[in-house]
């Protein structure tokens, strides 16, 4: 599915990913551990094709095909969805217009004809239950005054709409009670089917009891140091990263 | 009002003549605007409205247009400098084309009330004038009464020479009176429609709401006339306890035009007045020469304890547009409210001003004044300067102001893009949620549909002028 090889980045100069490796096979779920700053968030954003972010070395390739031409919204053609560390606020545009433009723009990309919308509705309608937002969040501008735990329940029912190959989400635990966690977990693992492929950035392990991964991998500096299965999840929240220093040393 | 109503008549050359005080202009020689004064014939008109033109005649003599050293007038000045020496028409005796109709000068078919003029001459065939309690009447007809002396003169004594000449040559105009207790349940249209190049026209408005009335008040001006002046004076007066909702649209599209409007408003005790401004400029990206100058001053005065305005404005400038846009409110007296949000999207080398003042006099307590001004620039060229300003001689008072000029927000856009959206799509739609916010506040279903159109039709022609240039 996603194959990352000797990936390098920078923004306004700095390099920031150093020679990243990252191999993620159709239906696994993979987590990406690391302290603040190490450079999870900076690879989401590359991934995702953020203009900021140089990437001076290496490629991204989804199903064979580099990305790393692609404009974002054609990566999100590709399969792509980024789930935001901090969802940004857009006054003044819907939330239920916006996703249906995105979904339409989705499709056209693929050469597919639009959803007329009643078929959207109703698809709005069921991804709303599933994640138990309500009903007016759609009928509001996007995220505008949503509070943190509905910002990423909102990012979690985008990503159930728009139904991506290979959603990235980033810290999207951070900021949310147990009760908002159980329901953003249950949203995404009712898209776990065997053939969608995920990557869970998190600093915390809290998250991986509820959304278990086969793959755990350690950043530190811009590359993984460690990898390993759900126990390495375990080892971090018992000897913090500390552990993982003395280790890679 | 049906179909057949959009048509207008051909008109008898000679009527526009009949209008009082500017007979002269009947020789069809275009004048400098100071010879037009020179030429004042108030001849058969009232003898105060005589007097009040002669007065302001020589008024404007001594202060004469407004000039570099007028900081107010500063950015406009380039776009009226010698204006006096040009020369217009100020009647015309040029019949208006049949087949032309409203609707494809781009204006919106509210149903209500209407009234129509074109080139400054009042259109009868188009308009639905009401005499019956509540007024809405052509001015020129109404001159007789001298209690409208009173209403004619502008607060604080300080008339501009634009206010001057407005004063000493306008030929015709709105008069609206609604006696208290009254809610209009019709919406008022006013449509002013500019087509003759080489015209000056002074169209002047006199609005007055009893107590506890309520109107809801639609201004449509449309400038198609290269050359032209239209000089505007709007004067709205809201009683005790009374409601005005006043939404204005000003398009100025045509080459080296100026189109001035002047609104002076008074709020009574627990008044309310709310204001929608609409100013757009042309958007013709091949246009290099001068173009439309468009300006709006908006002055309130909250003379009653309880007044309140809301004032809402945006304004659109493209190619080599000039936009101009002033307010001022005066909090007089204790416990008055006034908010403000006005906002400007500018691309191509498009200049526009925002210099909004809230004075809050020294026995103004307890005031509430908020401003805010937010500019969206599309383009290297384009140039806002943008200038709230709060005066504050009362101690107890809340007010807050505050501008920002910038870009679409790029986090928002790789957000929007990263969702599927491609990148002019993305862009359009936050321009659209932009601009929406100042259209969302307009309450005639007709006009808000309409506002949201044309506000769609400018983006994209903007986007397409955009693209072609590098
Ligand atoms: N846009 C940016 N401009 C400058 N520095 C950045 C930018 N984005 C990230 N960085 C820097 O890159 C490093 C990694 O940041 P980030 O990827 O956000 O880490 P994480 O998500 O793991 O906390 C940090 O040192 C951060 O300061
Ligand atoms: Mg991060």
């Amino acid at each position: 599915m996603l194959s990352i090889q000797n990936l390098h980045a920078s923004v306004a100069g700095t390099e920031i990913l150093k020679g990243l490796n990252l191999e993620v096979k159709p239906g696994e779920v993979h987590a990406i551990m690391g302290r603040n700053g190490s450079g999870k968030s900076t690879l989401a954003n590359v991934i995702a094709g953020r203009s900021d972010y140089e990437v001076t070395e290496g490629d991204i390739r989804l199903n064979d095909k580099s990305l790393l031409d692609l404009a974002p919204d054609a990566r999100a053609g590709e399969g792509i969805f980024l789930g935001f560390q901090y969802p940004v606020e857009i006054p003044g545009v819907k939330t239920s217009y916006f996703l249906k433009a995105a979904v339409n723009a989705l499709r056209k990309y693929r050469g597919q004809e639009p959803l007329d919308a009643f078929d959207f509705m109703e698809i709005l309608k069921e991804k709303t239950e599933l994640l138990e937002l309500d009903e007016s969040l759609r009928s509001r501008s996007l995220n505008e005054g949503f509070s943190g735990g509905e910002k990423k329940r909102n990012e979690i029912f985008q990503m159930a709409v728009l139904e991506p190959k290979l959603c990235i989400l980033d810290e999207t635990d951070s900021g949310l009670d147990i009760d908002a966690l159980k329901l953003v977990a249950n949203g995404v693992n009712s898209l776990r089917d065997g053939v969608r492929s995920m990557i869970v950035i998190t600093h915390y392990q809290r998250l991986l009891d509820y959304i278990v991964p086969d793959v755990v991998h350690v950043l530190q500096d811009g590359r993984i140091v460690k990898t390993g299965g759900p126990e390495l999840a375990l080892e971090l929240e018992k000897h913090g990263y500390d552990w993982v220093d003395g280790g890679a040393a | 009002m049906s179909a057949t109503h959009l048509e207008l008549a051909v008109k008898d050359g000679g009527e526009s003549c009949k209008s009082k005080g500017l007979r002269a202009g009947c020789e069809q020689q275009p004048r400098p605007l100071a010879a037009w004064l020179a030429v004042l014939d108030t001849e058969g008109e009232p003898k105060w409205l005589a007097n009040a033109r002669r007065n302001a005649s020589t008024a404007f003599a001594q202060v004469g247009l407004p000039t570099r050293k007028n900081e107010e007038w500063r950015y406009s000045e380039p776009r009226i400098r010698g204006l006096e020496s040009a020369s217009f028409n100020v009647t015309t005796t040029a019949a208006i084309p049949a087949g032309i109709n409203l609707t494809d000068l781009g204006i919106p078919m509210l149903g209500g009330r209407t009234m129509v003029f074109v080139d400054g001459d009042f259109v009868p065939s188009l308009s639905s004038p009401l005499a019956d309690g509540v007024q809405l009447l052509p001015l020129a007809g109404a001159l007789a009464d001298d209690s409208l002396q009173a209403r004619l003169s502008l607060t604080g004594g300080q008339e501009t020479g634009f206010d001057l000449l407005n004063t000493a040559l306008f030929k015709d105009g709105v008069l609206v009176d609604v006696p208290k207790n009254v809610d209009v349940s019709e919406v008022f249209h006013l449509i002013f429609v500019n087509r003759i190049p080489g015209m000056a026209t002074h169209p002047r408005v006199l609005v007055r709401l009893g107590a506890n009335s309520r109107l809801h008040l639609i201004e449509s001006r449309v400038c198609t006339a290269d050359e032209s002046l239209s000089n505007s004076v709007t004067q709205l007066q809201v009683g005790p306890g009374a409601t005005l909702h006043h939404v204005a649209t000003l398009e100025g599209s045509a080459g080296n035009s100026r189109q001035l409007e002047h609104i002076a408003v008074s709020v009574a005790a627990d008044g309310r007045f709310r204001s929608n401004l609409t100013v757009i400029g042309s958007s013709e990206s091949e246009s290099e020469g001068p173009s439309a100058l468009v300006r709006v001053d908006l002055d309130v005065d909250l003379v009653g304890e309880g007044a309140e305005c809301t004032l809402e404005g945006l304004y659109l400038g493209a190619a080599n547009d000039h936009i101009d846009c002033h307010t001022r409110i005066d909090h007089r007296v204790p416990c008055c409210t006034s908010r403000q949000l006005y906002k400007g999207i500018l691309a191509g080398k498009a200049k526009a001003v925002f210099n909004g003042k809230v004075l809050v006099h020294v026995d103004a307590q307890h005031s509430q004044a908020q401003q805010s001004n937010k500019n969206l620039l599309l383009s290297e060229g384009a140039l806002v300067n943008t200038k709230p300003q709060l005066e504050i001689w009362a101690d107890d008072v809340q007010c807050a102001h505050g501008a920002t000029v910038g870009r679409l927000d790029e986090d928002a856009l790789f957000y929007m893009q990263s969702r599927g959206l491609p990148k002019t799509e993305a862009r359009k739609l936050l321009r659209v949620a932009f601009a929406n916010e100042i259209c969302s506040g307009v309450r005639s279903n007709p006009m808000r549909a309409h506002l949201e159109e044309v506000l769609a039709s400018w983006l994209s022609r903007v986007d397409a002028s955009l693209a072609v240039t590098p």
